[in-house]
């Protein structure tokens, strides 16, 4: 899903925590040790958490499903993935927050404007924010986009997914990254 | 470490897998249990590289952290030994760069150098390890703002994702980039 209008408010992925330098940082667990304890001298604070454990696979398989119908342009299948209020930005700076119903009626709209949408998911992870109680999904993902004349365009993105207490999705941070440039040529002969 | 002129080929996060739908992913273990096998899922698509993490080694995030400081400090070189030999990164405009530690570093040390100021806001960090792969991750979020020699000032924010060797030195990072919108403190 990409970019859609600026609609209104904001929530932020942050939390509003003070910005100390070397800030000490607490109980991180390790996936080799769960009882490690991370007591080092980080440089800085997280401002919203450092502090995340593996999260719920179900919550996975809801995001990897809606990618599926973005691909195949039936956004209406997964209109229950999603909460009553939704907020997303979007990796160019638009962002859009507002009703289920609103969403999906500007998302079908974008969504028309391609002819093909091919997503190739190259990592997942389900995550748990403890101390912020937070269910997220972590997607990396190339969508490679054809619009109605044809052209092709190809970029990688990370996105990361909130859900809700319910399992719904309520909050989306979109991030790209540019396909590769190639060196130019070198300079011809004369 | 930012935007560095492009160097060499390149390799990628994803693997080589063939496009297979409905995929059978298995056993992804929960940080609230780490022996506990989590429920297969059916996903509908074929994952390139990997399904299958646990929680990694924060020091590895402790490292992102110092790298991400020296970058703001403008001295590269404070850790340099957390890199290691040959380093591969991948940026957010599409250049990338693969070549010596020490080269890697003078590059993006000339980079920093063109900007009077760099202050970073970390967001969320963690470390993350994919269990199949056998292959460690730092992930972490966040917000730059640099300014340059002229006074102009520009913010946006990242993500990166950086993976460390068996000896727990960085080699690749992959940098992601979403555009400051005004709403958005």
């Amino acid at each position: 899903m990409k970019k859609i209008l600026v609609v209104a408010s904001l929530a932020v992925f942050a939390a509003c925590n003070s910005n100390s330098d070397n800030a000490k940082v607490d109980s991180m667990k390790s996936g080799s040790d769960s009882t490690q304890m991370d007591n080092t001298n980080y440089p800085y604070t997280s401002d919203y958490s450092h502090n995340f454990e593996i999260g719920s696979t179900k919550n996975a398989a809801t995001l990897l499903q809606l990618y599926k119908d973005w691909d195949n342009n039936t956004l209406d299948n997964s209109k229950d993935a999603f909460a009553d209020v939704d907020t997303m930005y979007f990796w160019d700076g638009n962002m859009f927050a507002g009703t289920r119903d609103s969403f999906l009626t500007v998302a079908k709209q974008m969504r028309a404007q391609m002819s093909t949408v091919v997503d190739s998911d190259h990592a997942w992870v389900p995550l748990r924010s403890k101390d912020k109680n937070e269910e997220w999904v972590l997607i990396y993902a190339r969508e490679i986009s054809t619009d109605a004349k044809g052209k092709k365009t190809s970029r990688e993105i990370h996105e990361a997914w909130r859900f809700d207490q319910n399992g719904k999705v309520n909050l989306v941070y979109q991030y790209g990254q540019q396909p590769p440039k190639m060196p130019p040529p070198p300079p011809a002969k004369k | 470490m930012k935007k560095i002129l492009v160097l060499v080929s390149f390799a990628v996060f994803a693997g080589c897998n063939s496009g297979n739908d409905s995929a059978k992913v298995e056993s992804m273990k929960s940080g609230a249990d780490s022996t506990a096998t989590m429920p297969d899922i059916n996903s509908p698509y074929q994952i390139q590289y990997s399904s299958k993490f646990a929680m990694g080694d924060p020091k590895n995030a402790e490292t992102i952290l110092n790298l991400w400081k020296d970058w703001d400090n403008g001295n590269l070189s404070a850790h340099k030994d957390m890199f290691a030999d040959s380093v591969e990164l991948h940026f957010w405009d599409g250049s990338m760069m693969h070549s010596t530690r020490d080269s890697v570093i003078a590059a993006a040390q000339n980079f920093r150098n063109s900007f009077a100021s760099s202050v970073s806001r970390v967001d969320a960090v963690m470390a993350v390890k994919s269990t199949d792969k056998d292959e460690n991750w730092a992930l972490i979020w966040g917000m730059e703002t640099d300014t340059d020699k002229k006074g102009k000032v520009d913010s946006f924010y990242l993500q990166e994702t950086w993976r460390f060797n068996k000896a727990g030195k960085t080699d690749v990072l992959y940098q992601f980039r979403q555009a400051a919108s005004t709403a958005k403190k």
